[in-house]
């Protein structure tokens, strides 16, 4: 068996088999009969208007289509006799219809649903499965395709935000830039708390560190932008461990569940005709947030220069000559303007769905091209999907989803490297000229900030990144029954990146080197092939069971290339073949798993639910004796409305109760982190060297968590109010730790199963329909999540930059120097010696880092939002807010200078607000060269700021144009859309100079705000 | 037929299962070595060797920290307006505020050396006879790189060898094994030389070939290193002694004119007896020693002019300096231009042989040999400037002139500050721009503290007095 492991043979078995098993089951092609023909229209019986994507489906058959924009359906190849047609859609009841047809001939049934709030017929999609919304034990958020069309964003992680429960925020507003994502809290300490994503059964290849770029700085970049979110059907975050743990060592962080459309594998085979689609949007966009933090101009800049030097002993007149000497050429450049744009974003996407005798497909194509608010930033994706079923008999079908993307980015590192755009904006003086005599970017300042140019290195050091992406899934499936199903999936993503980062050889880093370049590939290849077997079956028409048993293996192979060069012939070169390579690396690393797993679900009289589930992974993660781990969960739900005891009430029309308690784990812990290794990246005079990387630790393993959930869904008002009430509590234990060790030992720290956390909150959704007419609809949507999280277990507390972890804490509770201001006598700064605050004192070495109270952590989060519609015309918006968070500003200590970095600028603020004179109640010291007195560590309070913020994210207006004039325009359907991204943003602190949304740890780091985009969008139906 | 239908559908699913079931978990990396697998061949040596000399080249070691800060707390260093790296210890404040952590750093990496020449000395392989020479010779370089790396964390977390009369103040650990939980106290400072010596010495009997010239470990650098050691220690015999091994082995001669200024650019000159090695892959950018002291680099540190004085103008050693019309005030006038190279493939001296004939000029004046003492200044002096008298100072006279010379000639290769302090003397600082003009001998903070992160992990480990 293991000779046989090492060929390459099992990948290709496995789909041989695959297609054994079709060939042997094509015997069941059954003679062709003569079928006859449906057609109908669906319309809502509230508004009066057509259903377009409702499920329309002859019961007992696999015959089912959706409507398209008037509601039209049509079916094809239904066998002769009477059927049950079966009509549903999200927000209103399924309704039967009884029909006969005749072979050759085509029958019409018109269907007319009733609004039903509870959606309880909403089909989910679950972990290996689906589930109707009625029957589902453990928590879930839905999220509808709607919501990721219509707004111009750029990724469909960017329409989480909001959900309760789940905690999104970009960690950047460049264009194609990553989010943190974190469902129901910090899970982990050192390993992985981003969820595991999965699309259409294949978990994606998400890893940032793979792909960030190697030099200064670290712009963070987003591997799921590949996808394009109008290619989405359905978004589904699992969050607890009813719902995760089906996905084992990879599900303590929350899955998503991506499904595209038309791609809900082993679904049934739909046929409709052919629905095209063009949608449209054009957008213009500026930054967010309004009050960023802007630079001096040159008359303040000299005088702070001045006082600066003065204050420092040094006389006027020397501080003069000084200043001529340093600027020579002195302009009065507005960097944070000259580096700032309008941005235009485009985007264009054609559909085609549909189906005919047997088969169906959805096909799309599309382009997003979005310029950044900074100058050169940019994000471009080209996208395609094809996916295809076909009926290959009454029993064996076969489902084939393919999608190609290619995208292309562009922008300068953010972060505090010095070419960083926003921290140059204020950093860098404004008298620095933009030109020389040439005419080119001015860079004799080589002694300051690396002679780099704010708006120059925009332009002559690009730094692209190009991804090109194909994920492929085959499903077969056969029903031996029509209980028992069996399906065979083989997916794999394949996924290439190219980075490429340059410095030009006049200024900037590349000057010392004659110039530069960096470029790297990695290519990742997943591949995974799952198959299980299903089996429904409901017994005497009360108990429901729905079981699923599964195997599954898959692999992950990495492989990273990196040549680095410099010293280009000709400014004009900027690849490797002109420069001297200075270093060539290739590395590869491969990870596998391989899982059993199985899930049962029962429910009796739609009243009384179970649910358990349980799986069991091996992996290449761990060390030997650790290589398997058992994870599981049950799940319980009651609809108490049913029960007699709430029978006679009249105030809930619906009542559910749903707990589940699990145990999932966390496998984000490094490829071989338990093995002790000797690594090879280290060279000397030419020659390969090596030296200890890794500590051995066998007992190393995946972290476990053990999540309670319970909740209650509920309706009031005659189902006009609706909405949930949760509480989680997940309890992570073993958290790997880099638990440090005495450095006299060679190594800073080991890698340990060590530590506890927990996160617990509550959850709490309310929609209300307030009107509800034929012509005119207005409904409200509000949710807030509360989070609480405790590190429950840790020997030693560490210090990690602004925070220190330490048992009973909150993981993200700041430790920090206490400022008291500054004293108004001297202009020097005054520090709290300790956290009592009682006493002061202007020497640092006398005062002690605290805990004051403050975290990263929001304590509050959610959304909020108004729809409504009046008659063809809707209207939605969303606002998303977060609060009793603080961020830190990580580069204050050194744009909000003293005097300090000079020649380096400071900030208006801080110039606007320094000491002058005895008696001034300032907020920062006295100006001084040199700095004041250790005004500025790296770790004070008083560069931490209130966090609160509540952001109207989307709004979108949308008309529908009347069936007559669509019609007259060629067209089946027109609709145009109005929206605005992050049209306002209220933040509590008016001293917040920098988008409110920030990483999970609170800390800013000068990255690129987010922009505010208007866009203007038409679908077309043709 | 429907159910051999299903007993065919079942016969091929375990097929297709058994194939995937086959998925192979135990995977080996492959950027690395499993510790079980390594020093096995003698190609494993050679490597490991090579990452040892790598981790010497690292910034926060020779590669920069350790020359700058031992010389940034001397007497020859101003800081330019943009100064700010190693602010607390230009100006002895006493405490870690920067943020930078280089004590932390050159801590760090000074005992990863340690260690990884600890498992390279401790492994046990199993090698065929035509390579023993060679694994000999290996084992003799990390030897004495392990007596070098011990000595550089002893001179600059401990004072010197002198400050108590046994030497019996707190040293460093000796770490001589891989114990990833160990806890070590610190040795006393007589402890730690005696390890040195033992380390130096075993190396010197080991070593007979020179693999890779100046640029790696060497049987006459060990023995010159020792010379420095026992300068230290103020052994005056054994430090002549290993001096004048060192000269009379005939492998070194002191280069002149622009050889001389192209020593530490070139690399691999005839004086050079163990230096660090910089290529075009090793860039640090700016970030390199002599990246602090150029202005197409930072140019933080400037030379102080009190050294430039000392300096005949038509001195050799005066075109290490160059003037840069920037500077005015109090920053004029000068910059260093030892390591001109803006792509940092300079080479840092380790030692090279006019220091040991300073050594040995030193120990021949300490133990009463003037004449020999006056012919070793002599060679260094005049070679700097022919014309410059021969000198004819004696006893404590002739002393100073050596401690001059030295001063002069190691300039920026992290001298002064050793040496002041080894021969009790106070810290002067003439053309200063820093907070401190002066420090009196004994300093408890002309030594670097015990990094936070070691005292935070470690129970036995003692802060430094002062810190």
């Amino acid at each position: 068996m293991v000779s046989l492991c090492k060929m390459r043979l099992p990948r290709l078995l496995g789909l041989a088999a695959l297609f054994v098993l079709g060939g042997i089951l094509a015997e069941d092609v059954s003679a062709q009969e003569s079928f006859g023909r449906v057609v109908g229209r669906v319309t809502a019986s509230d508004t009066g208007q057509p259903l377009s994507s409702a499920n329309v489906l002859i019961a007992g058959t696999g015959i089912g289509g959706l409507t398209n924009q008037n509601g039209m359906f049509l079916l094809l190849r239904v066998p002769p006799g009477s059927h049950t047609l079966e009509v549903s859609s999200i927000g209103y009841s399924t309704a039967r219809a009884d029909f006969t047809v005749l072979a050759g001939e085509q029958s019409q049934v018109n269907v007319t649903l009733d609004v039903d709030p509870l959606s309880l017929d909403e089909i989910i999609v679950t972990g290996y499965g689906t589930a109707r919304k009625e029957e589902l034990t453990g928590s879930m958020v839905s999220i509808p395709s709607v919501q990721l069309e219509l707004p111009t964003t750029t990724t469909f992680q960017d329409v989480m935000q909001g959900s309760p429960g789940v905690l999104v925020t970009s960690l950047d507003g460049a264009p194609g830039a990553g989010f943190d994502i974190r469902v129901r809290g910090q899970g982990s300490i050192t390993a992985g708390s981003e969820p595991l994503y999965v699309i259409d059964g294949v978990p994606l290849f998400n890893d940032g560190e793979a792909g960030t770029q190697v030099s200064n700085g670290g712009r963070t970049v987003n591997t799921l932008a590949s996808l394009n979110p109008n290619d989405i059907e359905s978004l589904v975050v699992l969050k607890d461990a009813a719902s995760t743990a089906i996905y084992g060592s990879r599900g303590a962080n929350g899955v998503v569940l991506i499904t595209t459309k038309g791609g809900v594998a082993g679904s049934q085979i739909w046929a409709s005709e052919p629905k095209l689609e063009l949608r449209t949007q054009i957008g213009v966009s500026d930054f967010a947030h309004q009050n960023l933090l802007e630079g001096l101009n040159a008359a303040e800049y000299r005088d702070y220069y001045l006082t600066a030097r003065v204050n420092d002993g040094m006389s006027l007149a020397n501080a003069e000559t000084q200043l001529a000497n340093q600027w020579p050429l002195q302009e009065d450049n507005n960097w944070l303007d000259l580096i700032s744009r309008k941005g235009v974003t485009q985007q264009f996407d054609l559909s085609a769905t549909g189906g005919g005798d047997g088969y169906t497909y959805y096909v799309s194509g599309g382009l997003f091209d979005q310029e950044g608010n900074v100058d050169q930033q940019y994000f471009t994706r080209y996208s395609s999907r094809i996916n295809l079923t076909a009926q290959l008999t009454d029993r064996f079908r076969i489902a084939n989803n393919l999608s190609l993307s290619r995208t292309e980015q562009n922008g300068i590192n953010d972060g505090s490297a010095w070419e960083a755009p926003f921290y140059m904006a204020v950093f860098m003086p404004p008298v620095l000229p933009m030109y020389d005599e040439d005419g080119y970017w001015y860079h004799r300042h080589t002694n300051v900030m690396g002679a780099n140019h704010p708006v120059g290195g925009l332009y002559e050091n690009p730094q692209n990144r190009e991804t090109s992406r194909v994920i492929e899934n085959l499903t077969g499936t056969y029903d031996l029954n029509d209980q028992f199903t069996l399906q065979t999936a083989w997916s794999f993503d394949l996924y290439n990146i190219h980075d490429y980062v340059f410095k030009n050889m006049f200024f900037g880093d590349g000057r010392n080197s004659g110039g530069f370049f960096d470029d790297s590939r990695v290519d990742n290849l997943n591949w995974q092939g799952t198959h299980t077997l299903s089996y429904d079956n409901l017994f005497s028409g009360s108990h429901s069971v729905n079981t699923v048993v599964g195997y599954e293996a898959s692999k992950n192979d990495r492989e990273r290339t990196n040549v680095w060069g410099e010293g280009f012939a000709h400014p004009n070169l900027k690849l490797g073949t002109s420069a001297a390579i200075t270093e060539g690396t290739s590395t590869k690393d491969q990870y596998a798993f391989e899982s059993y797993f199985a899930r049962v679900s029962y429910d009796l009289d739609r009243t009384y639910f179970l649910s358990a589930s349980f799986r069991t992974d091996g992996s290449s993660r761990f060390g030997p004796d650790k290589r398997w781990g058992k994870f599981w969960s049950v799940g319980l739900g009651v609809t108490l409305t049913n029960m007699e005891f709430l029978e006679d009430q009249g105030f809930f029309d619906y009542l559910k109760l749903r707990s589940s308690y699990g145990e999932v784990g966390n496998a984000e812990i490094g490829n071989y982190a338990w093995r002790g290794l000797y690594g090879f990246t280290r060279a000397y005079d030419g020659l390969p060297g090596s030296g200890p990387s890794g500590v051995a630790n066998n007992e190393l393993t995946w972290e476990s968590q053990g999540a309670f959930n319970v909740g209650l869904d509920y309706a009031i008002l005659d189902s006009r109010v609706t909405g949930t009430v949760e509480y989680y509590k997940k309890s992570s234990t073993d958290l790997l730790l880099d638990v440090p060790v005495s450095l006299t030992t060679g190594f800073r720290s080991t890698l340990q199963n060590f530590g506890d956390m927990e996160n617990s909150g509550v959850e709490f959704t309310v929609h209300a329909d307030m009107v509800r007419s034929q012509d005119f609809d207005l409904g409200l949507d509000f949710n807030i999540t509360t989070q609480t999280n405790q590190i429950t277990r840790l020997t030693e507390p560490f210090l990690d930059d602004t925070k220190r972890r330490e048992e009973g804490r909150d993981f993200q509770e700041y430790y920090l120097y206490g400022w008291a201001g500054v004293n108004p006598d001297d202009g020097l700064p005054l520090w709290y010696t300790d956290s009592t605050k009682t006493a002061t004192t202007s020497n640092l070495s006398e005062a002690e880092r605290f805990y004051d109270g403050k975290t990263a952590t929001p304590k509050y989060l959610g959304s909020f939002g108004l729809s409504g519609r009046f008659k063809s015309l809707t209207v939605s918006t969303l606002a998303t807010y977060m609060f009793g968070h603080h961020l830190y500003e990580g580069a204050a200590r050194f744009y909000h200078g003293d005097g300090r970095y000079l020649p380096r600028s400071t900030s208006r603020w801080a110039y606007e607000n320094a000491w002058r004179q005895p008696g001034d109640q300032a907020l920062f010291p006295r100006f001084s060269w040199g700095g004041v007195n250790s005004s500025q560590p790296a770790t004070a309070d008083r560069w931490l700021l209130k966090g609160d913020y509540v952001r109207f994210k989307d709004i979108t207006l949308s008309y529908r144009f009347p069936e007559e004039l669509a019609n007259r325009l060629q067209f089946n359907s027109l609709q145009a859309h109005l929206n605005v991204t992050n049209a306002w943003t209220w933040v509590a602190d008016e001293n917040l100079h920098f988008d409110p949304e920030q990483t999970v740890s609170g800390v800013y780091n000068t990255g690129t705000p987010n922009s505010r985009t208007l866009s203007l969008g038409f679908t077309v139906g043709f | 037929m429907k159910y051999l239908k299903i007993a065919k559908i079942a016969a091929i699913l375990p097929m297709a299962t058994a194939v995937f079931a086959c998925n192979e978990l135990a995977l080996e990396p492959y950027a690395s070595v499993s510790n079980d697998a390594y020093f096995q061949t003698i190609g494993d040596f050679r490597a490991a060797i090579v990452g040892v000399y790598d981790q010497m080249q690292l910034q926060d070691w020779y590669g920069r920290s350790i020359h700058l800060m031992s010389d940034i707390m001397g007497e020859d260093v101003k800081q330019s307006g943009s100064a700010n790296r190693y602010q607390e210890f230009a100006d002895f404040e006493g405490q870690v505020v920067t943020g930078h952590q280089f004590e932390r750093e050159l801590w760090a990496e000074g005992y990863e050396g340690i260690n990884m020449l600890n498992m390279l000395i401790n492994a046990e392989p199993d090698l065929p006879a035509g390579v023993q020479d060679e694994y000999t010779q290996i084992m003799g370089e990390a030897y004495a790189l392990r007596g070098l790396a011990f000595f550089d964390m002893v001179k600059m977390y401990a004072q010197h060898y002198t400050f108590t009369a046994a030497a019996s103040h707190p040293g460093v650990p000796i770490v001589l094994l891989s114990d990833v939980e160990a806890l070590p106290a610190r040795n006393t400072v007589a402890e730690v030389y005696s390890q040195i010596i033992s380390d130096f010495n075993m190396g010197i009997g080991m070593m007979s070939e020179t693999r890779d010239g100046p640029f790696m470990m060497s049987r006459e650098a060990a023995q010159a290193l020792l010379s420095r050691v026992y300068l230290y220690m103020e052994d005056w015999g054994n430090a002549e002694a290993m001096a004048t091994t060192v000269i009379n082995s005939g492998k070194y001669s002191l280069v002149t004119g622009q050889a001389y200024l192209d020593q530490f650019v070139s690399g691999g000159s005839n004086e050079a007896i163990f230096e660090i090695q910089n290529t075009d892959t090793d860039n640090f950018g700016s970030d390199a020693l002599g990246g602090m002291y150029r202005a197409s680099g930072y140019g933080d540190y400037l030379p102080a002019r009190d050294l430039l004085n000392l300096i005949d103008p038509a001195d050799l050693r005066m075109q290490m300096f160059v003037v840069d019309p920037l500077l005015t005030g109090i920053y004029a006038s000068h910059r260093v231009n030892k390591w001109p190279t803006r792509s940092n493939t300079d080479n840092i001296p380790v030692i090279r042989l006019s220091e040991v004939y300073l050594n040995r000029a030193e120990a021949r004046a300490r133990s009463g040999d003037d004449p020999g003492a006056q012919a070793d200044l002599n060679l260094i002096r005049q070679r700097g400037l022919a014309s410059a008298p021969a000198v004819t100072a004696t006893g404590q006279a002739l002393l100073d002139e050596i401690a001059l010379e030295r001063r002069v000639e190691l300039s920026y290769e992290g001298h002064r500050i050793h040496d002041l302090m080894r021969n009790k003397m106070d810290i002067n600082r003439v053309d200063v721009t820093g907070d401190v003009a002066f420090m009196a001998y004994p300093c408890n903070f002309c030594i670097l503290p015990i990094p936070q992160a070691e005292t935070d992990t470690n129970p036995n480990i003692t802060q430094n007095a002062g810190y």
